[in-house]
């Protein structure tokens, strides 16, 4: 069961959108990057990605 | 199991240990001093701007800059909905009100139609913009700035997570009246907890220099006229900052070639999108962002921490922070 709670946070602002924002929020990942990262450490990272891919 | 690997894991050069004991051996342990200079030297000299004022962090040099700039209550001040709160907090502690402005696909940072849309369509002018250089990444400065010229309005550059990005060959954070850098535990280079704000204006500086240090009149005795806060960087994190920044273009260097790696591992899978950069900018690739065009991202963000691996989802737009979705546990 979900339900749903308004917080008062951004209540009354005004919001001049048109859902890029929300759809890169849907849709997107940032993913580990460190600058003490190796070329394996991405790959490793890479390939579980396209594991878990739909096929 | 292997060692986790962060989203961006502090990164020290071996120098900033050894700033710190001379900062010790100064007894300067203190929000002023030899390494609060140099660190506000050393941005100047990278970034060519004329001013500089260590802080303790983005939030804050963002809340002096409004503060510098008379924005209160009452007042609105336009801010890309795609950020990190760090970016708004500041309009919430001076009473003003944000008005939120999207992104666009071709940079994912604020839209300069939509931006110019709302300032020719508006009856009531806003006072500034902050505008957020997302993940690295220049928003069109050039444009958003001119724009902001043409109608009259304060430029803010949160450029808390683009040390080292450029466009057109100038630093983000130097394009408007204010820029603002971040040194918090996750940024490019970090002080652990640590900001600087920034300006061509120096008087402006000066004013935010005196309300950082909760507005003390020049007298011996202290003496209050307005109130400020206390919001001055420590001599001793600035040393970490002294030594993080002898090594900002190799951090660079290696954001840039992590994203370029993803890049070449990824490239055949049609579904994926980087963040794109615009042509002629160089952003500091801060974190590797992609979007899925149907896989859920949910399973791929629980398998890569099954191997130690820490991902997050981009930020969610505050225009939807109001609305949040509630499991019900039984």
């Amino acid at each position: 069961m979900e339900t749903y709670a308004h917080t008062k946070l951004f209540e009354n602002s005004k919001a001049i959108v048109d859902g890029t924002s929300e759809e890169l929020f849907v849709k997107g990942l940032c993913v580990a990057s460190s600058t003490t990262m190796t070329k394996d450490n991405v790959k490793m990272i890479c390939d579980v990605i396209i594991n878990n891919l739909d096929k | 199991m292997n060692k986790r690997l962060f989203l961006s894991a502090p990164h020290m050069s071996g120098n900033e240990l050894k700033y710190i004991e001379k900062v010790f051996e100064s007894n300067y342990i203190a929000p002023l001093g030899e390494y609060v200079n140099k660190f506000e030297d050393s941005i100047k000299t990278y970034t060519k701007v004329e001013n500089a004022l260590a802080v303790t962090s983005g939030t804050a040099a963002i809340h002096l800059a409004l503060r510098v700039l008379g924005i209160g209550e009452g007042d609105e001040v336009l801010v890309s909905t795609f950020t990190f709160i760090g970016s708004v907090n500041a309009i919430l502690y001076q009473g003003a009100n944000p008005i939120f402005i999207d992104s666009d696909k071709e940079t994912w940072n604020l839209s300069p139609k939509l931006l110019n849309k709302y300032l020719c369509e508006c009856e009531k002018k806003p006072k500034a913009l902050i505008v957020t250089h997302l993940y690295g990444q220049c928003a069109d400065i050039e444009k958003i700035a001119d724009i902001c010229n043409f109608h009259g309005v304060y430029l803010i550059e949160d450029a808390a997570e683009s040390l080292g990005a450029i466009y057109n060959g100038k630093h983000t954070g130097t394009f408007g009246d204010f820029g603002i850098y971040s040194f918090n535990g996750n940024k490019i280079l970090t002080t652990s907890g640590g900001g600087m704000l920034v300006s061509s204006n120096k008087d402006w500086i000066e004013k935010a220099k005196f309300y950082s240090t909760q507005a003390k009149e020049p007298f011996i005795h202290y003496e209050h006229l307005e109130y400020g806060y206390n919001y001055r960087m420590s001599n001793v994190l600035a040393a970490i900052g002294v030594g993080q920044m002898e090594v900002i273009e190799d951090r660079v260097a290696k954001k840039r070639e992590i994203f370029d790696w993803y890049k070449e591992f990824l490239a055949d899978r049609e579904e994926i999108t980087f963040m794109p950069e615009l042509v002629n900018s160089r952003g500091n690739r801060w974190l590797t962002a992609m979007i899925f065009e149907k896989s859920d991202y949910n399973k791929i963000m629980k398998s890569l921490d099954k191997v130690n691996v820490e991902s997050r989802p981009l930020w969610k737009p505050m225009h939807i922070q109001n609305y949040l979705k509630i499991q019900k546990l039984l």
